[in-house]
């Protein structure tokens, strides 16, 4: 087969540029690849807590990409456990009751803060101890044009689907977590 | 079979798989030690280029991409849980992902078909020819680039409440991540020969703290040089060196082709290959579980001139038969020899404990496997169930199995394979099977999952 010469160029260019892309090879992508599917931590956070004013305060630097919904903040629902499962302190859209810690309805906050001492019953984090905060950045399921009644979305009158609270708990999902930011409460 | 049946049977094998990982019961507390040894990643890198190159020259590839996701679930670790302070043992998972792309460029002659519309009509491979004028008149020349890269490394995973919009799950990097990649050049001047040259880059990565990685936070980073080639289609030679000495040499002799020199072979024998192996396995290094010559006592770390080092010697047959397309047959077998006496480190209690011998059985490997392709023969695409058996012998097996003692495991693997000329995808689950514990030895007494996808033309 006569293979064109330019295709071979482009197929040659278009490697080079995958692999100064991800870094030095193959490894790199796969381990990406890997990384979206299973939503590995990817970017740090700071958290700071004021022990006089009993306030938390979480900072972040990342912004949404496409189809952005919001930022959630979370916390281990056990103390002084590094590995136990997180619990949602904050989010764009109001929370169940009885675990509500405050909202973050501006879309693109780069930072948190709250008064643990303020907290009702049942409220993140439980208590004086050693916690584990993370930042989710949320992403809807779809393109806004594909956000339709068909597609499972709640819509006005004109078709227009809606951003509140019925739509973003069914139809978003984590796009990105960062690490997880240790901090003392005492 | 139809398209319908094959879907159903995959999702089976899911399903079947699925169940069997969470099934499992997990006990020992993870000990890395092929995962350190470079020499021994490089190898695994090598034979994953070897094994992919194998199928671009059978198949008559000019592009070739191949992605694999392995996923190892109950690596117990005894770690620092940094909410206590104090070490615990926690569930982890060992993600292994291969990723490989290949690039062909005839520059004389070329593959079958005039055009890549008329391939791409055709089918790689599927409609073949043989070889125009036999084996002494060489109908093309191709120049070819091929970048193949393995990811090793733990995560842990962490469930996250997201309240009424449900639960999620995400992972986090812990303890070092290992990265090999291999960037060759190759030239066939079919069927004369073929060349692959190229380096192989290890790196070494260590997570920050609070499981996120950085690529450029490199903390050991060292590059090996290999060549692969192969002589009038019936001679293998492949070499891998470091700047300072030669970590493994490779000589094998496919027998079928190296018959045609001499008379037509059966078209029913099977393909039969022979193999010897060098490689500088063991080099008194904190992660081996052997010492060199004498026991070194309970030390972690020696100097350089401390160190002794000594070579694996290996002699393997690998049978490969292909009955009408129909039915698949394999068997490979593996003999081994070390080059100096071993003490393995298990049995050395102090620094004056001489230790035990370690008393190398003679047969490393043995494995084989049965597939059944439920397509009819003459059609171009195949959806083939594979099922294998294998005993492995290695010494580091005491070190990372579960329960029971000794060097060997005996394990099996179940893999489904469909693939159309151009694409298709594998599903795979083992258990203890040869080839995996080859690869990484930590694996013992764990099952595997692994899925992958390629597309090539």
């Amino acid at each position: 087969m006569k293979m064109n010469r330019k295709f071979f160029i482009y197929m040659i260019t278009v490697l080079s540029i995958l692999t100064v892309t991800f870094g030095t090879g193959c490894s790199y992508v796969s381990d990406t690849i890997e990384g979206l599917i299973t939503n590995r931590a990817s970017f740090s956070i700071d958290v700071a807590y004021d022990s006089s004013s009993e306030i938390i305060s979480i900072t972040w630097d990342e912004n949404g990409g496409s189809d952005f919904a919001g930022f959630e903040v979370y916390v281990t629902e056990t103390r002084d456990d590094e590995y136990s499962g997180y619990e949602l302190v904050a989010s764009r859209h109001a929370l169940p009751s009885g675990t509500y810690a405050g909202d973050l309805s501006n879309k693109y906050s780069g930072s948190f803060s709250y008064n643990v001492s303020s907290i009702v019953n049942g409220v993140f984090p439980k208590g004086p101890g050693t916690y584990f905060y993370r930042i989710g950045i949320i992403k809807w399921d779809d393109d806004e044009k594909d956000r339709t009644s068909d597609n499972g979305y709640v819509v006005d009158s004109n078709g227009t689907w809606l951003d509140n609270d019925v739509n973003y708990n069914n139809k978003t999902e984590i796009d990105q977590i960062s690490g997880a930011a240790m901090v003392d409460i005492y | 079979m139809n398209r319908k049946r094959i879907i159903e049977l995959f999702i089976l094998i899911t399903i079947f798989i699925t169940i069997w990982l969470n099934s499992n019961i997990f006990a020992a507390v993870y000990e890395a030690s092929t995962l350190h040894n470079a020499v021994s990643r490089s190898e695994t890198v090598q034979d994953l280029f070897s094994e992919r190159w194998k199928l671009i020259e059978e198949q008559e590839l000019y592009f070739d991409f191949y992605g694999k996701l392995n996923w190892v679930p109950g690596f117990k670790i005894n770690t620092i849980n940094k909410g206590t302070g104090e070490k615990e043992a926690v569930d982890m998972r060992l993600i292994r992902t291969y990723g490989s792309v290949t690039v062909n460029y005839p520059i004389i002659g070329g593959y079958e078909g005039k055009t890549i519309a008329e391939r791409m009509r055709k089918g790689p491979g599927a409609k073949k020819k043989s070889e125009e004028g036999g084996l002494w008149k060489p109908k093309n020349l191709i120049l070819g680039f091929t970048a193949t890269g393995f990811h090793y490394g733990l995560t842990s995973e962490t469930s996250v409440d997201r309240g009424d919009a449900g639960t999620e799950s995400v992972t986090d990097y812990k303890y070092t991540q290992f990265f090999d990649d291999i960037f060759a050049a190759s030239l066939l001047y079919r069927p004369y020969f073929f060349i692959h040259g190229g380096v192989i880059i290890n790196n070494q990565i260590e997570p920050n703290d609070d499981g996120t990685m950085d690529y450029g936070n490199s903390t050991n980073r060292t590059t090996r040089y290999f060549v692969s080639s192969n002589l009038l289609s019936f001679l293998n030679l492949n070499a891998a060196t470091t700047k300072d000495k030669v970590e493994s040499i490779a000589v094998g002799l496919i027998i079928n082709n190296g018959l045609k020199f001499f008379m037509k072979p059966p078209s029913l024998l099977p393909r039969l290959t022979v193999t010897y192996k060098k490689l500088a396995l063991f080099n008194d290094e904190p992660y081996d579980p052997v010492w060199v010559v004498k026991s070194k006592g309970t030390a972690i770390n020696l100097s350089d001139s401390e160190k002794d080092s000594a070579d694996l010697h290996t002699l393997s047959l690998l049978i490969e038969w292909d009955l009408l397309s129909r039915i698949f047959i394999a068997g490979f077998a593996e003999y081994q020899k070390p080059s100096k006496t071993l003490i393995e480190k298990r049995t050395v209690t102090s620094d004056t404990d001489p230790g035990e011998e370690v008393e190398y059985a003679p047969i490393r490997e043995m494995r084989a496997s049965l597939g059944y392709n439920f397509l009819s023969a003459g059609k171009p695409s195949r959806a083939v169930l594979t099922f294998g058996l294998s005993r492995y012998w290695d010494v580091a097996i005491p070190v990372h199995r579960e329960s029971g003692e000794g060097y060997t495991l005996t394990g099996g693997f179940l893999e489904f394979k469909w693939e159309s000329p151009w694409y298709g995808i594998e599903l795979k689950g083992a258990y203890n099977y040869s080839s995996e514990l080859r690869k990484l030895v930590e694996t013992a007494d764990k099952f595997m999952i692994e899925t992958s996808i390629f597309a090539r033309f």
